[in-house]
């Protein structure tokens, strides 16, 4: 009995899940790992930013106007004395929302277009692929500006320029995984049993269609941050005097003779979070991939 | 190969006027009187009247499309509410300039990143590698405007070396050096990664490890046998690339004051300026869509097994 016990317990292997082997690789990875802490930080930031800011955002000071980095202000202060440092960090909330929230809105509705082309195929899927075309027709950036050009600048335009044209590539990705996923026998087998559609697609297609639609959630996080910063560059997203990385550098480039440190600082910050999402996105990439798994 | 060429043109036309409907029902869908746009906030209702009737602003919606339509075909972009030029000849004009600015950022993206990507491939792992890939990740995250920025702040503003801004027709083609670097860094980036997986790839195909068993020169094999075949996605990539160009305009003729599309639009849309907004966006998006439509014609040029299928 106790030897039987024994041959059970090894010939048991633990189970092994798939995101637990794609965290194994993942963390094993160093750029990936780089990324995966750049993002955590900008995060942390992000929440914390009442906490960590050495100074109000919004606290106007002429005497301070202009000044270079020094002990007091490391990253300068603007043309209205406020301290960079604190705006930046404030800046990450309002960027992260928006690169956030503009993405689980294309996330959704890729997803959803995704599994309904894919899954039912004929017509249905004919008339979304086609709409999926004629949106790759536009430049991203482009549509978003025409959007905004059309309702006016703001914040909640973005994300309606998103949500008519941002689902396109995501549910391009999800039509691919579930054309593959359709003719398995494991969805064979729960139609015969029953179950519903919805159940199908839902309980045993999207699960399996989730690492793809991770990869693109995490690159396309760096793109819809990006696309928040151009917005707002051009002074058609995020008003004054809501700080944003994008309008700190365009309200920067009037000064970026007397004042380098203005423009240059929100930029840099641009580069690496949106950096930090692209190694992840890229470590993920890699961890996620089945055509590795031994 | 003919049959291919005109299957794909034909293709294209569904999307074409799929852009078009988009664009118009985009436009139609605004909030604010088109009328009251064309002829004034505090124009007479007869006047309002006359000028529904001569633009077929009181028929309905789909009748207002085929107009629409009638007019994009003839090229008739119709007048700017602002200054009353025809919106196709501004857009002709500042096309020229973002052109240039594409060209000279093409020519740089695909010189520097290309070459750099291959490099990479082929001394994988070396020092080289490790930093080109890494400039390269940097170069995708880094906004085109900051850049510009830092190239202005040092060719132009310390160094002197370079106008901080300008045409062609005040500077010369030194005009065009720091934009079209600033415009090219992202594109150049995509190349050389794109470009290094391509060649890693090929690298190990069976007939690279046959053509140097027989003692084929490591040279010829990289640059006859590998390369040829590891460009093939490069190319592929270069309408995405377009699109990519087009768009950073926007931002870099910004910064640059280049007198191109970008800055017309972004005019258009600060002056609330709407046949100038609706005309440069549908061109922007037809010239994406004929750039693409020549990387899939040259694609078949290159590759025969797309022409077979």
């Amino acid at each position: 009995m106790a030897m039987n016990n024994v041959l059970v317990k090894q010939s048991v292997r633990k189970p092994r899940s798939l995101w637990k082997i794609a965290w194994k690789r993942l963390i094993k990875n160093r750029l990936a790992l780089l990324g995966l802490g750049i993002v955590l930080l900008i995060v942390l930031i992000a929440i914390f930013a009442d906490w960590i800011a050495p100074f109000d955002p919004y606290k106007v000071d002429l005497s301070k106007h202009l000044l270079p980095p020094n002990k007091e202000h490391l990253l300068g202060t603007d043309e209205f004395g406020r301290d960079i440092l604190s705006r930046i960090i404030h800046g990450a909330r309002v960027s992260l929302q928006i690169g956030f929230f503009a993405q689980v809105i294309s996330i959704t509705l890729g997803t959803i277009l995704g599994l309904i082309a894919g899954f039912y195929g004929g017509w249905i899927d004919d008339l979304i692929m086609r709409i999926v075309e004629i949106l790759f027709a536009f430049p991203f950036l482009l549509f978003v500006i025409a959007v905004v050009a059309v309702f006016g600048p703001g914040i909640q335009n973005l994300y309606l320029a998103v949500a008519l044209i941002g689902w396109a590539g995501v549910s391009r990705i999800v039509r691919g995984q579930v054309l593959s996923l359709r003719e398995r026998d494991f969805i064979a087998s729960a139609k015969a049993i029953g179950a519903s559609t919805w159940r199908i697609l839902f309980k045993h297609i999207l699960p399996n269609a989730l690492s793809p639609i991770i990869i693109e959630a995490t690159l396309g996080m760096g793109g819809m941050i990006m696309l928040e910063a151009g917005l707002s560059f051009l002074g058609l997203g995020v008003q004054a005097p809501t700080p944003s990385w994008g309008s700190m550098v365009q309200s920067g480039l009037a000064y970026m003779r007397s004042a380098w440190w203005y423009p240059i600082f929100p930029g840099i910050v641009i580069m690496i979070v949106v950096f930090g999402f692209n190694l992840l996105g890229d470590g993920l990439r890699d961890a996620l991939d089945p055509r590795l798994y031994v | 190969m003919y049959r291919y060429f005109i299957r794909r043109i034909i293709q294209a036309i569904p999307v074409f006027l799929g852009v078009s409907l988009i664009t118009f029902a985009l436009f139609f869908i605004a909030p604010g009187d088109p009328a009251r746009l064309i002829a004034g906030q505090r124009a007479d209702p007869e006047v309002l009247a006359l000028i529904r009737k001569a633009w077929g602003l009181d028929q309905p919606w789909w009748i207002q499309y085929f107009l629409f339509l009638g007019r994009i075909i003839r090229l008739d972009f119709g007048r700017s509410f602002k200054t009353n030029i025809p919106v196709l000849e501004s857009i002709l004009e500042r096309f020229q300039a973002t052109a240039i600015l594409a060209l000279f950022s093409f020519i740089i993206a695909i010189g520097i990143g290309v070459t750099a990507g291959i490099i990479s491939a082929v001394k994988q792992y070396s020092a080289f590698d490790y930093i080109a890939m890494i400039i390269a990740l940097l170069g995708v995250s880094a906004p085109v405007y900051w850049v510009g920025i830092i190239l202005l702040l040092i060719f132009g503003f310390n160094l002197g070396w370079l106008p901080l801004g300008g045409y062609i027709s005040e500077y010369g083609l030194k005009a065009v050096i720091l934009p079209a670097i600033a415009l090219g860094t992202r594109p150049a980036a995509y190349f050389a990664r794109l470009a290094r997986s391509s060649m890693l790839e090929v690298i190990r195909q069976e007939y690279i490890i046959t053509a140097r068993s027989k003692g084929v020169p490591e040279k010829l094999v990289i640059f006859k046998h590998a390369l040829r075949n590891a460009l093939i996605p490069v190319v592929t990539y270069a309408g995405m690339v377009v699109g990519d160009l087009l768009t950073g305009a926007v931002l870099t003729e910004t910064i640059f004051a280049w007198p191109g599309l970008g800055r017309l639009t972004v005019q258009g849309i600060l002056d609330r300026d709407l046949p100038v907004i609706q005309g440069t966006v549908i061109f922007i998006a037809f010239i994406y869509i004929i750039a693409n439509l020549i990387v899939d014609l040259s694609y078949a040029l290159i590759d025969p097994r797309i022409r077979y299928e």
